[in-house]
């Protein structure tokens, strides 16, 4: 499974567990407003990724308050898409 | 094939090498823990129980440093997939009327026995709320609850603690963590091994139940807390002084 796979299994967990049985999101729904996550589900989420993939995004690079979709949670967890979210970018 | 995961609760105590924290670190294994603690350096009690198991591990920390305490718990939570309890034990007495005791001195009090528990309780608090369990400990004092003259800093930084109990018992008991602070009085420690004999007798005379604390009392607090039947105990903080502050 890659990271980004990872990401959306963890999510789609969570979830399931707010909002009952869903099979697939779409990049552009809205975590908070549209899939009524709070806080603290991202805060739980953040912390089985970080067990799962050994890494916290939020802790340096991106600013949690960017994560605004599910495309943004996708893309704090993938390098390569990670400057979009605000990240600073070495000169 | 693979291994089979390892069941046994984890427990982290921070300052387990000697004292109160040895004595946890040793109930804890009685009960089936997995132990994970650190300090400056290890005493030989301790490098003797790690000679007797393997399920107790010391890592060589100094607590003020905030990025090394933050992989500590990290590696814990890598090695065993999850944390149960933390015990915030680690502390260091300052004494002396705040205007006589130097600047330096007052930061490096705050640093261990504030800013070390908050940053391990933030890193501890992650692999907790990912299982929706855990109970957090944290070992204040009673002069977080009453003033007593020379010891201002100290029980500021303790009563600092107790806040951080109330707080974070509301933000993370949804996610089915518990906080919970101790309060002990005054129990033979290495703390309060420089109190004079008069001091001892005025301390037994004030406390109803006639007595200095043990360690004892203290771990039998702390096993209860720790256990499923205190599950519904969060933001509190139990004093553990024979009544000396009723």
């Amino acid at each position: 499974m890659d990271r980004r796979e990872t990401v959306m299994a963890a999510l789609l967990e969570i979830v399931n567990e707010v909002a009952g049985p869903v099979e697939h999101l779409d990049p552009d729904q809205l975590l908070v407003d549209g899939l009524g996550l709070e806080s603290l589900h991202l805060a739980r989420l953040v912390a089985v990724l970080e067990l799962e993939l050994d890494t916290d995004p939020f802790s340096d690079d991106v600013p949690i308050t960017g994560v605004r979709t599910v495309g943004d949670l996708l893309d704090a967890y993938d390098p390569v898409a990670q400057p979009r979210l605000g990240a600073v970018e070495p000169a | 094939m693979n291994a089979p995961v390892d069941q046994r609760p984890v427990a982290i105590v921070s300052g387990g090498s000697r004292g109160l924290g040895l004595a946890l670190v040793r109930d804890f294994l009685e009960r089936g823990y997995r132990v994970e603690t650190f300090s400056r350096s290890e005493s030989a009690e301790l490098k003797e129980l790690r000679a007797e198991t393997d399920a107790v591990a010391w890592t060589a920390l100094d607590g003020t440093d905030a990025a090394a305490v933050e992989e500590f718990v990290r590696t814990a939570a890598r090695r065993h997939r999850r944390v149960d309890v933390l015990v915030n034990n680690a502390a260091v007495g300052l004494e002396g009327l705040l205007t006589l005791t130097a600047p330096a001195a007052i930061d490096a009090a705050l640093r261990t026995n504030l800013t070390l528990p908050v940053l391990l309780t933030r890193a501890c608090l992650k692999p907790m709320i990912a299982r929706r369990s855990g109970v957090v400990i944290n070992l204040s004092s009673i002069n977080a609850l009453r003033g007593q003259t020379g010891v201002a800093v100290y029980g500021a930084a303790k009563a600092a603690l107790d806040g951080l109990t109330r707080g974070l018992a509301r933000e993370v008991g949804p996610a089915g963590v518990r906080v919970v602070s101790v309060a002990p009085g005054y129990f033979d420690s290495d703390m309060t091994a420089g109190i004079g004999e008069d001091q001892r007798r005025r301390i037994t005379r004030r406390t109803p139940l006639g007595r200095l604390g043990s360690v004892e009392d203290v771990l039998g607090v702390i096993r209860f807390l720790t256990s499923p039947a205190a599950g519904f105990i969060t933001g509190q903080t139990i004093a553990v002084d024979g009544g000396y502050t009723c």
